[in-house]
């Protein structure tokens, strides 16, 4: 069908204008990371660089004056692999027992796991923290969990959350229900056991869904800011990424309340947080559309 | 003595067998559930203990006054769920929850149907727009809200003050304007959130069957019959979807209020995340708090039962 001319005027300025509307903050902190503070006050809304190297990324990565990123890198990291291993685990093994296995009560506690969704994680903070906090014979608390601060502020505290994962859990089994039966069958005949046949059968032809949840879980992680700021944030050594950026630019910021703050420094840090997850996202993006929305919303 | 398990079915008929026999078949016979229960037992232990027992924790807390660290806390009954529902500061928490999710919500519907339609056409560079617009959806709301409080300076620097400085235009204080600071907050959220929605509508549109856009054109119908009588139905279950999404999600709105200025000015921006937050950790009133989020809940879980119920056939 031809499209009319209106639309073909009207789609390109319409997307390009939108588009600058929103990449301008992300281009504007880019930019401002290669200004020196004289130049970027002397161009303020749009960065124009005057040096390409990375001076402003060298305090926060190399020098730490102000506190350093690494030790943050590196806690977030590692609540990545935890939490994507689990992820993989509950997923793929839970997603094979409500596709493929039938026994008594299936179907009340997939409707139960289901619940699950409807309850939203920040509205369950409160109570999680009370629990973390009164958990007995933790953190100096006795029985009855008084007189400590049980998880929090603890490192187990930033691991110990959401490692059953729903949501993949639920894609997860949708994808196994479109697999055919047969290749189960046909690895049972061999001999193969519940572990082979998930692993060397199911796992293979996951892998586009797989990849989807991964990559939800990884940004999810990476930018968690409001877990940690309640559950560790009175603890100075545990500071996952989100939670020391935001402390470093607190720190810039309000000390030199009077004077300006050196912005581009600011933005060394706020562009190093950001682009972990964009390159993950720009090598892994195909899957999202793919693996995920098409399996949630069709059928 | 023959273990191959599977002799199964006949097993136990015959008494020669030893425990062990009757074993490997009792398990084969049940095998589904033996591995159903043992993979599902610590999965739901798991999930029990820390998706509803919180709840019930919830429900309890928001009985009594409690200072995180006293103990016991005061029983005071429904003395919490009173004060929040006559007290004026939060009807104001109320109204400006609902004002800003609502104007967001509708910003996030219409502009992401609208751009979804847009990038659905055949056009260059689609991939990159698809990109484009969901890139703020993988970069830290929080991080991003510190940036904008950063372009918000009340100075000429402030990268809005300059801008309205090139159009002569005198700088504003936006940090204490009651006025925008909850537009920026609404701003923040589209910004943020927008992406997400055209990455579902566009699933949806490019799930529409081409049969049916072909079936228009044999009986005559144009482009914008094709479009109102193909596209809008079938577009109709998803976004209502969409829409309930996005209202659970609209709800919740709290990095923009406390990273920008902490609910204000003059609490203009203290929606009920935020609220509940500042109660619980700036108060240490964890019983005014804890009701409030068994408010919400019950708001938001209604929602996503409609929601779960309605679209049933997906999960």
């Amino acid at each position: 069908m031809r499209r009319s001319i209106w639309i073909n005027l009207a789609i390109y300025p319409i997307l390009i204008v939108s588009s600058v509307v929103i990449l301008y903050p992300l281009a504007f902190m880019l930019l401002a990371t290669f200004t020196s503070e004289a130049q970027y006050y002397r161009t303020s809304f749009f960065p124009i660089p005057d040096f390409f190297d990375f001076r402003n990324y060298v305090p926060i990565l190399i020098d730490c004056t102000q506190g350093c990123i690494y030790q943050s890198m590196l806690t977030t990291s590692l609540r990545e692999i935890w939490y994507l291993l689990w992820m993989l685990v509950v997923s793929t093994l839970g997603g094979y027992v409500f596709a493929r296995l039938s026994f008594p009560g299936k179907n009340a506690l997939f409707l139960f796991f289901l619940s699950g969704l409807m309850v939203p994680p920040i509205l369950t903070m409160l109570p999680v923290y009370i629990m973390m906090a009164r958990w007995p014979l933790v953190g100096d608390n006795d029985i009855f969990g008084q007189g400590g601060h049980g998880f929090v502020n603890s490192w187990p505290a930033l691991f110990m959350l959401g490692m059953v994962d729903v949501l993949a859990l639920f894609l997860i089994k949708q994808n196994y229900e479109m697999i055919p039966a047969d290749y189960e069958e046909a690895a049972l005949v061999d001999g193969a056991g519940t572990f082979t046949i998930i692993t060397r059968v199911y796992l293979p032809m996951l892998r586009p869904a797989l990849t989807a949840m991964s990559l939800l879980v990884f940004i999810g992680i990476w930018n968690d800011y409001l877990g940690p700021l309640i559950y560790v944030g009175g603890n100075k050594d545990i500071t996952p990424i989100a939670l020391a950026v935001q402390r470093l630019i607190y720190q810039y910021t309000q000390r030199q309340a009077s004077t300006l703050a050196d912005f581009p420094l600011i933005f060394g840090a706020t562009t190093l947080m950001s682009l972990p997850p964009v390159i993950v996202y720009f090598a892994l993006q195909r899957y999202i559309v793919q693996g995920l929305v098409g399996v949630g919303i069709k059928g | 003595v023959n273990t191959q398990p599977s002799i199964g079915v006949r097993a136990d008929a015959r008494p020669t067998l030893t425990w062990r026999d009757r074993l490997d078949a009792w398990r084969w016979r049940h095998r589904h559930r033996v591995v159903a229960y043992t993979i599902l037992t610590p999965m739901l232990i798991y999930f029990v203990l820390f998706t509803w027992v919180p709840i019930v924790v919830l429900a309890y807390f928001s009985l009594n006054e409690y200072n995180v660290v006293q103990w016991p806390p005061d029983f005071v009954g429904l003395k919490n769920y009173i004060q929040i529902f006559t007290d004026p500061y939060y009807h104001n928490v109320a109204r400006v929850t609902v004002t800003i999710a609502g104007i967001t919500l509708v910003m996030n519907m219409v502009i992401g149907m609208a751009v979804a339609l847009l990038l659905n056409e055949k056009i260059k560079g689609r991939g990159i727009f698809r990109t484009i617009w969901y890139m703020p959806v993988v970069i830290s709301g929080a991080v991003m809200a510190q940036t904008l409080a950063i372009f918000l300076y009340p100075s000429s620097s402030g990268v809005f003050n300059s801008l309205l400085g090139l159009i002569g235009q005198a700088p504003v204080i936006w940090t204490q304007s009651t006025f925008w600071m909850p537009v920026w907050v609404i701003l923040f959220s589209v910004w943020r959130g927008v992406g997400g929605v055209v990455i579902f509508f566009l699933a949806g549109l490019q799930s529409i069957d081409p049969i049916l856009y072909e079936a228009a054109r044999v009986d005559g119908a144009n482009r914008r019959q094709s479009f109102l009588n193909v596209t809008l139905p079938q577009m109709a279950p998803i976004t209502l979807f969409v829409f309930v999404t996005q209202c659970v999600g609209a709800l919740q709105i709290w990095e923009a209020p406390l990273v920008l200025t902490f609910g204000g000015p003059d609490n203009s921006t203290r929606t009920m995340v935020y609220s509940l937050y500042s109660d619980a950790f700036g108060n240490l009133t964890m019983g005014l708090a804890t009701a409030q989020s068994v408010v919400l809940l019950i708001v938001l879980m209604g929602l996503s039962a409609f929601n779960l119920r309605v679209f049933r056939v997906k999960y």
